[in-house]
């Protein structure tokens, strides 16, 4: 069938208007999160963001995401219920003055119980060092945040089904446990609200594990050129969470460790020479941090 | 503001339009001079400056030599364009933190043309409207095609016309249905397929070169050549389609390149208005072929040179361009004589050749260079932590991109749509192009790399 003269053009119009009158019907519902400067794009562009987040223009007024954090908080809770009491019981009684513990060197075979969680960094890590990936296990995922550690489904299954890290960690036990995140959620919320999440996160980590040790990973640092032209992603803002996140560890089974003294250059910015796009170190030069997990290990 | 910019296509655009449509069609060129103007003024408020400039000075010049014929005026004007151009790039190779104004080399190679093409009188008159049209028109102004002034002349709607005013109404709207069509399908290309494939590329040199597979290294290659058209290709289709929309013909600039029979054939297919001006304007101009082997292969080599020199003044431009050159050279002088193996070798080439040469026009770095090369043709070892299943995770990652861009590529795709372009069917999935080209657009906010996600 042919159709000439005006049928795109046609529908294009009468479907950009639906959409900017249901973007403008609900400026002060449902989209009033997505409704920006009228100035800066066309009002139809609000539905089409929304729609990227699950926000159709059929969905129910109340955000959506709330409720679901609200179960999977319920979730977080019941492991620790379910999991608190090995962990008083063999922790609590024998508490000496000074049971700090001090880092030493070891060698690749203790990784093998080891479990890394991280964002696309660590994802570098697994792909990039090869002692670590052959041992042990990874749950990585390219703009994981702590939020999204604590609440939703990421961990990908063999069969193709996502579960939450709660789900993943129920039947096995690892005893490390070393966590990368904090560059994607870095204009979220305050250091402490981050810190917070944090601590959520590691609490439930230690009550699912009570025998593993927890290594947090300082955030790694952006090279001299991101620092400097990046309001964001910067160093500083960088340094205020890492030093947010180094109050959590207590020396005794959470332990912070500053993996940017591995890969800084003399003026405290990622090494350049090691990065390509400033914030992914090169495939090349993971190496380092390998090195200083190696020697800085708790037995 | 680019084409694929939603301020563009939902407001600036259609409001040109209606104000373009409801000038009477004598006054219609002024309103295109005006809108160029704004639109390039949106994107370039300080320097159009340095733009007007250009289009009064030329003016002059041609008001002058039409009658006089002076060619030492016509090298002057040629000498003051290239000078120009040349200022701005010496800027920016020195970081003298002057910027070079969008687009300039474009407006260049117009200002040469119009007075070339002028002075060897195929055109009549030196209107400054019209002058100043062609120089400055918006769907072209940012990067290309590179039409001829008698493009600007070919339009119907700046004619007045003795229809009925339903009729006039029904040619406008069918010809702003026929841009639009266009432009639908070269937004698909850039937005979808082009800057997804991009982020690929980018992903590999997040790797670093020296830590990646082979097997990727040549993904790599495949993916930037394929990035790289649809980029161009899309960019001119959406150029075209505007330039329709506004009453000009329709202007080629890619003819399926990637089934060019070789790679002379490739770069007739490939940014041919780019080409052909090379063509008309260096080689020609030089004696082209008729002068004996010696002085076309200097033409070449010339014409080659400049290209390369055009693109940036970094080694790996002169390389690209030395390779293809020489290719070119060996196809003419060599194969050309054999047809069977000129055959078979010239669609090698283009399929092996052409995306290797494109690597090297993509890395300007030359130590990354000599990386990536040592990994698509690892002759000896270099690499460092390889990860020998890399190509496999981007494979994953990709494939809808890289599989829309080959099917896209395929000639007979372009034939199908060409035959059935008014099918019902047709219209409806170019409508469905249009909103996945502007949902992506929308949720990535004009950053070719979507959101920062690490």
């Amino acid at each position: 069938m042919k159709i000439k003269g005006f049928f795109l053009i046609s529908l294009i119009f009468i479907s950009a208007i639906g959409l900017s009158v249901t973007a403008f019907y609900s400026k002060d519902g449902l989209y009033l999160p997505y409704w920006s400067n009228v100035l800066d794009r066309p009002i139809l562009s609000t539905v089409l963001t929304a729609a990227a987040d699950g926000v159709y223009p059929w969905s129910p007024d109340a955000p959506v995401s709330k409720t679901q954090t609200d179960a999977q908080v319920e979730k977080e809770n019941n492991i620790n219920n379910n999991t608190s009491k090995p962990e008083n019981t063999s922790d609590i009684p024998n508490v000496p003055k000074d049971d700090r513990k001090k880092f030493t060197t070891v060698d690749d075979s203790y990784f093998e119980d080891a479990l890394f969680i991280g964002d696309s960094r660590m994802v570098g890590l697994s792909e990039y060092c090869e002692a670590l990936d052959t041992r042990a296990t990874f749950y990585a995922k390219k703009s994981l945040t702590i939020y999204d550690i604590r609440d939703k489904e990421w961990i990908q299954t063999e069969n193709g089904k996502k579960i939450t890290l709660w789900e993943a960690l129920e039947g096995q036990q690892f005893t490390k446990i070393y966590i990368m995140v904090g560059i994607n959620e870095i204009g979220i919320g305050e250091p402490e609200t981050f810190r917070d999440a944090y601590k959520e996160v590691v609490d439930a980590i230690m009550a699912s594990q009570p025998n593993a040790i927890i290594y947090i990973n300082s955030i790694m640092h952006v090279n001299k050129e991101k620092n400097d032209n990046d309001e964001l992603y910067n160093n500083t803002n960088i340094e205020a969470r890492n030093e947010a996140i180094k109050q959590l560890a207590d020396e005794k089974k959470i332990f912070y460790i500053n993996i940017n003294e591995a890969v800084d250059d003399e003026e405290g910015n990622l090494n350049s020479e090691w990065t390509s796009d400033g914030v992914h170190l090169k495939g090349a030069y993971y190496e380092p941090w390998h090195l200083y997990l190696l020697s800085h290990a708790i037995v | 503001m680019t084409f694929s910019d939603l301020n563009f296509i939902f407001r600036l655009l259609p409001i040109f339009l209606i104000i373009y449509y409801l000038t009477p069609a004598k006054f219609r060129p002024w309103t295109l001079l005006a809108e160029s103007l704004v639109f390039y003024y949106i994107n370039e408020p300080k320097l159009i400056v340095v733009l007007l400039a250009g289009t009064v000075v030329t003016w002059c010049f041609a008001k002058i030599n039409i009658y006089r014929r002076w060619k030492w005026l016509l090298a002057l004007g040629i000498i003051l364009d290239v000078s120009l151009l040349g200022f701005f790039k010496a800027c920016g190779v020195l970081k003298l933190g002057i910027i070079i104004p969008i687009g300039l080399s474009y407006f260049v190679f117009k200002l040469i043309s119009y007075q070339v093409d002028s002075f060897r009188g195929m055109i009549s008159g030196t209107s400054f409207l019209g002058l100043a049209n062609y120089f400055l028109m918006f769907p072209q102004i940012i990067s290309g095609p590179i039409s001829r002034f008698n493009y600007i002349i070919e339009n119907d709607f700046w004619r007045k016309s003795e229809d009925k005013f339903s009729a006039r109404l029904y040619k406008v709207i069918s010809r702003i249905e026929d841009g639009l069509k266009y432009f639908v399908i070269g937004l698909f290309f850039k937005v979808i397929i082009a800057d997804h494939l991009a982020i690929l590329w980018n992903d590999i040199k997040t790797i670093g070169y020296e830590s990646i597979s082979t097997p990727l290294a040549w993904l790599g290659a495949y993916t930037y050549s394929l990035d790289l058209y649809f980029d161009f290709w899309g960019y001119s289709l959406m150029a075209a389609g505007v330039g329709i929309m506004l009453g000009f013909p329709f202007i080629r600039n890619f003819d399926q390149p990637y089934y060019a029979s070789s790679i002379s054939d490739f770069y007739r297919r490939w940014h041919s208005t780019l080409g052909t001006w090379f063509r008309d304007y260096v080689y020609f101009p030089l004696g082209g072929n008729r002068k004996g082997w010696l002085r076309t292969a200097f033409n070449l080599f010339v014409v080659w040179l400049f290209t390369g020199v055009w693109h940036g003044i970094t080694l790996n431009f002169l390389i690209w361009a030395g390779v293809i050159c020489l290719i070119i050279m060996i196809e003419k002088f060599v194969l050309s004589h054999v047809k069977w193996l000129h055959m078979i070798i010239g669609r090698i080439n283009v399929l092996i050749i052409i995306p290797v040469t494109w690597v090297i026009f993509a890395i300007h770095s030359f130590k990354d260079l000599k990386f990536y090369l040592l990994r698509l043709f690892p002759i000896w070892d270099i690499s460092i932590a390889v990860n020998g299943n890399d190509y496999i995770k981007c494979l994953k990652s990709y494939w809808p991109f890289l599989a829309l861009g080959l099917f896209f590529s395929l000639p007979f795709v372009t034939n199908i749509y060409k035959k059935h372009k008014d099918n019902f069917l047709i219209v409806l999935g170019l409508f469905g192009l249009f909103w996945i080209a502007i949902f992506s657009l929308a949720n990535s906010s004009g950053n070719p790399f979507m959101y920062l996600r690490f």
